[in-house]
């Protein structure tokens, strides 16, 4: 449990972490993107 | 001497409690959650307004039998756009506006993760919906195929067409950029010891939100890709002349639509799950098992799809899975209403404005349920199919659930935001005309589904005039009410002398209650020291 001012570091880091979500979750929207695409292309 | 790092330098310069100066500086560059939710909050508001012209257009057409104020092609625009607008105008980014403003205050985070993102996807949307607006003005007029877009019909518009695809398309990055953020935010910003089950369950009930945003906009971005390509390209996605499948349209529109809906209603669900609790002075009845009926309810989502489609003539085998899964989602969702009539029981009540919206939503929002469980039944959606039924069911989810839980939020969390007490009288004013005008509004049009009338008609027989007639007054009502809405909030910001304690409430628990009111422009910029006590929902996770 911490206390005191938020360490620039461990601030920093965390934003690192979610820069790093955020590649992978548009990775996936553009997966699931293409995917229906290719879904209409193939059962139409 | 150790090596500035000059991100570091940037994060700790951003966290300095001071405004940007100047209006246009501080409302266009803003990277603060705080702003960029009151932006979401206002642009949503002002969408609700628009929408509600559109409807009010609507009801007077459809006041008397009879055409007598439009045309039948301008009606159709009308249906059509008062849907875009108040599904991606209205109820979504008052939502993202919500999560904004309250998330990072609720799991003790400075801002959001990724602030200038947040920025970006707020503004893409102003410009989207002015070029959907545009289309009203071009040659052969805005879209007329309704807001679910179907082929062959979306595809006889004119220039409407690409514009409002495009308009689409940017809505939906705007959604997905928020739901990014908003995903990255809760798992990597919370507070050391704020845990995943010891989060409040707007935050949890968001975080679902968020990942069925993720997954569904793709799918209709593909969808309305395929619509333009066959417009304007030659391909025959869903031309059956050229061998494509209609009905395939439908059913990619409905993996995203369908989802689509729960998206609109779980955050709804995660603010009453904080309202009740509040003003029952009880910890919430069930943390787990709400947020556990919170991930069953999104997965059940994604697997009905085609309940909005029994009519086009499925196997015996499909129409029977789709109306099960369908009436599987009443279970969870019974958990739900259950544990909220069980938090209220035998608790210390009291019914502030936030509260009565909170119980009109219980209540409503269930008689939307159970409407949605008959259309469930095959049999009985093939008579209901397309019909007024269709259109009271979903404004009882949409209206007396969704915007009602928006209400509720905006009540209980604006003396947070803006430090002052709002009028309780003027509030439970605009609660009871509410609440009487639009079951006004919506009620007939049961009747009117049941009798037979159909939806998207400008014109109607004579039999359904005095359901027609009522359902119009109720309407007129409902809209003029929404002015009361808006003069409360005005005041409440800019001339109420009632100064707001930083807890507000006095069942209110949880880490945005213990900054004081209105909160600083950078909150938490010190991590909170989480206790037991300070948690919305008591410690469940031990």
């Amino acid at each position: 449990m911490a206390t005191g001012k938020h360490d620039p570091d461990d601030v920093e880091t965390r934003r690192a972490h979610a820069r790093r979500t955020a590649w992978i979750l548009l990775g996936v929207v553009v997966l699931i993107f293409i995917v229906s695409i290719i879904n209409g292309a193939l059962l139409r | 001497m150790a090596a500035v790092n000059p991100a570091i330098h940037q994060d700790t310069h951003d966290i300095h409690d001071h405004k940007p100066h100047g209006f246009l500086h501080r409302w266009l560059f803003t990277t603060n959650h705080k702003d960029i939710g009151t932006l979401y909050l206002v642009f949503s508001l002002a969408m609700f307004f628009v929408g509600g012209a559109f409807a009010m257009v609507i009801r007077a057409e459809l006041f008397q039998p009879g055409m007598q104020l439009v045309q039948p092609e301008f009606f159709n625009e009308m249906t059509s756009m008062h849907g875009l607008v108040m599904i991606f105008g209205a109820i979504m980014p008052a939502f993202v506006g919500l999560a904004n403003w309250m998330l990072p205050m609720m799991i003790g985070a400075p801002d959001m993760a990724l602030p200038r993102m947040n920025n970006w996807s707020f503004w893409i949307l102003p410009f989207a919906f002015l070029m959907l607006f545009s289309t009203m003005f071009m040659p052969g007029g805005g879209p007329q195929g309704g807001w679910t877009m179907y082929p062959p019909l979306a595809l006889q518009g004119g220039m409407n067409v690409a514009f409002s695809i495009f308009s689409i398309h940017m809505m939906g990055i705007s959604s997905i950029m928020g739901a990014i953020n908003i995903i990255a935010t809760i798992l990597n910003m919370r507070a050391p010891g704020m845990d995943l089950l010891r989060m409040p369950v707007f935050v949890w009930s968001w975080l679902i939100t968020a990942f069925l945003l993720i997954a569904v906009l793709p799918v209709l971005a593909g969808a309305v890709t395929m619509l333009l390509t066959d417009k304007y390209f030659g391909t025959s996605f869903f031309n059956a002349a050229g061998g494509g499948d209609p009905v395939m349209y439908q059913h990619i529109f409905w993996f995203f639509g369908h989802p689509e809906v729960y998206i609109m209603i779980l955050p709804a669900f995660g603010i009453v799950s904080e309202v009740i609790p509040t003003f029952s002075r009880k910890p919430l009845f069930g943390y787990q098992a709400m947020v556990y009926a919170l991930a069953c309810i999104a997965f059940l989502s994604f697997i009905v799809w085609a309940h909005h489609m029994f009519t086009v003539g499925m196997p015996l085998g499909g129409n029977l899975f789709f109306m099960y899964g369908t009436m599987l989602i009443a279970i969870p969702t019974g958990v739900k209403i259950f544990n909220w009539v069980t938090t209220m029981w035998g608790g210390s009540l009291t019914f502030e404005t936030p509260m009565l919206f909170a119980c009109a939503f219980v209540i409503l929002f269930s008689i939307g349920g159970f409407s949605g469980v008959s259309l469930a039944l095959v049999p009985a959606d093939f008579q209901y199919h397309d019909t007024f039924f269709v259109v009271a069911h979903f404004h009882y989810v949409l209206v007396t659930g969704a915007a009602f839980a928006i209400m509720a939020a905006v009540y209980y969390w604006l003396p947070k935001w803006s430090g002052h007490m709002y009028s309780e009288k003027w509030g439970k004013v605009h609660f009871w005309s509410s609440a009487i005008s639009v079951n006004l509004l919506f009620f007939p049009q049961h009747f009117l589904g049941l009798a037979g009338m159909p939806r998207r008609i400008a014109d109607y027989n004579v039999a359904f005039a005095e359901f027609n007639m009522i359902s119009s007054i109720g309407g007129f009502w409902f809209g003029l009410t929404q002015i009361i809405f808006v003069g409360v909030i005005v005041h409440c910001v800019f001339f109420s002398r009632v100064r707001a304690t930083g807890q507000v409430w006095e069942g209110s628990h949880g880490l945005e209650w213990t900054l004081p009111s209105p909160a600083p422009y950078h909150s938490f910029s010190e991590p909170p020291v989480i206790t037991a006590g300070m948690l919305a929902h008591g410690d469940v996770s031990r």
